[in-house]
């Protein structure tokens, strides 16, 4: 018998099962959502508005838009408490990037 | 190689707040959060440490063209009210701290017989980031212009390597100087040697 056409492929439901996807992933933000967050998070200790106005995935907190060290701080502060992470001083060393805080918000989000 | 940082008290006390959670853990050694607790003057007193930080790391990436962000490995240790070194891994930076009735002032230089350096710290106008830069290297080329008897400040220009660090260039050569320009709210500063 043919299968009908709104019914689910044999082996679909197992495709999506939590062994293979962790919930925190599933529900994981979308590229842009996160670089939004950011730009909410970055912008009262930024200081170069054009740098602002063209923030992208490339930005650098300190060269571009630059964030002054202690903000820096603020920074990633503002990011534990928006992403409910802790990060630790290691972690911090290379956040000093758009792409390099999408990069460790991510693997946070994956190990809760 | 040389490194200086002014900080302003009162725009710090506007936009930062080194009195929220973690903050402290993030950047002071366990060492440098107990002066922080026993000082007097607690602004002070974390504003001298992170310019002292601030300087030495400039030096730091200024020889070892190495950038990273992790102010508890740059850490800190109070000689007197103005002297202090600041150790960045395996390095040790000597430091000379000046305090105004509203700012902070530290120059970091790696200890060698005979070095001479020159800093100067004084008010600026805009609160323009941009315009405060170079405001702060227009200060430096006229004391330069003054004591090599040149006469154009413009024949001096400004570039900045990948690791974000000042190059000083004469007619498009590069000097071989070492040298830091620093500025925050109402401040701007510079050394050089």
């Amino acid at each position: 018998m043919k299968p009908h056409k709104f019914q689910k492929p044999v082996g679909s439901e197992r495709k999506f099962s939590k062994k293979r996807f962790p919930l925190s992933l599933e529900v994981n933000m979308t590229k842009d959502q996160l670089i939004e967050k950011l730009r909410a998070i970055v912008k009262p200790y930024i200081q170069d508005e054009e740098a602002f106005s063209n923030l992208s995935e490339n930005t650098d907190f300190i060269n571009d838009l630059k964030i002054n060290s202690a903000n820096l701080v603020d920074v990633v502060l503002d990011v534990e408490d928006e992403f409910d992470i802790r990060i630790e001083n290691d972690d911090m060393e290379n956040m000093t990037s758009v792409k390099s805080a999408m990069e460790i918000i991510n693997n946070k989000l994956a190990k809760k | 190689m040389i490194g200086n940082d002014v900080v302003d008290l009162s725009l710090a006390k506007k936009t930062s707040n080194w009195k929220r959670p973690r903050f402290r853990d993030k950047s002071f050694t366990e060492g440098e959060q107990l002066v922080i607790s026993n000082s007097l003057d607690k602004d002070r007193m974390v504003w001298r440490l992170w310019s002292m930080k601030e300087a030495a790391y400039k030096a730091y990436v200024r020889e070892f063209e190495n950038p990273f962000f992790n102010p508890k490995k740059l850490s800190c240790k109070l000689i007197s009210g103005k002297d202090g070194v600041v150790h960045i891994y395996g390095n040790y930076y000597a430091t000379v701290t000046k305090t105004g009735t509203d700012y902070v002032h530290t120059v970091a230089f790696l200890k060698a017989p005979k070095l001479k350096f020159t800093n100067r710290i004084f008010y600026l106008n805009s609160d323009d980031h941009r315009l405060q830069s170079k405001a702060v290297k227009q200060v430096l080329t006229t004391m330069l212009c003054n004591t090599y008897a040149i006469k154009k400040t413009e024949l001096f220009s400004f570039r900045k390597n990948d690791f974000g660090v000042p190059n000083l260039f004469f007619c498009n050569k590069r000097l071989d100087k070492s040298f830091s320009l620093s500025h925050h709210g109402r401040f701007g500063a510079f050394a050089i040697c």
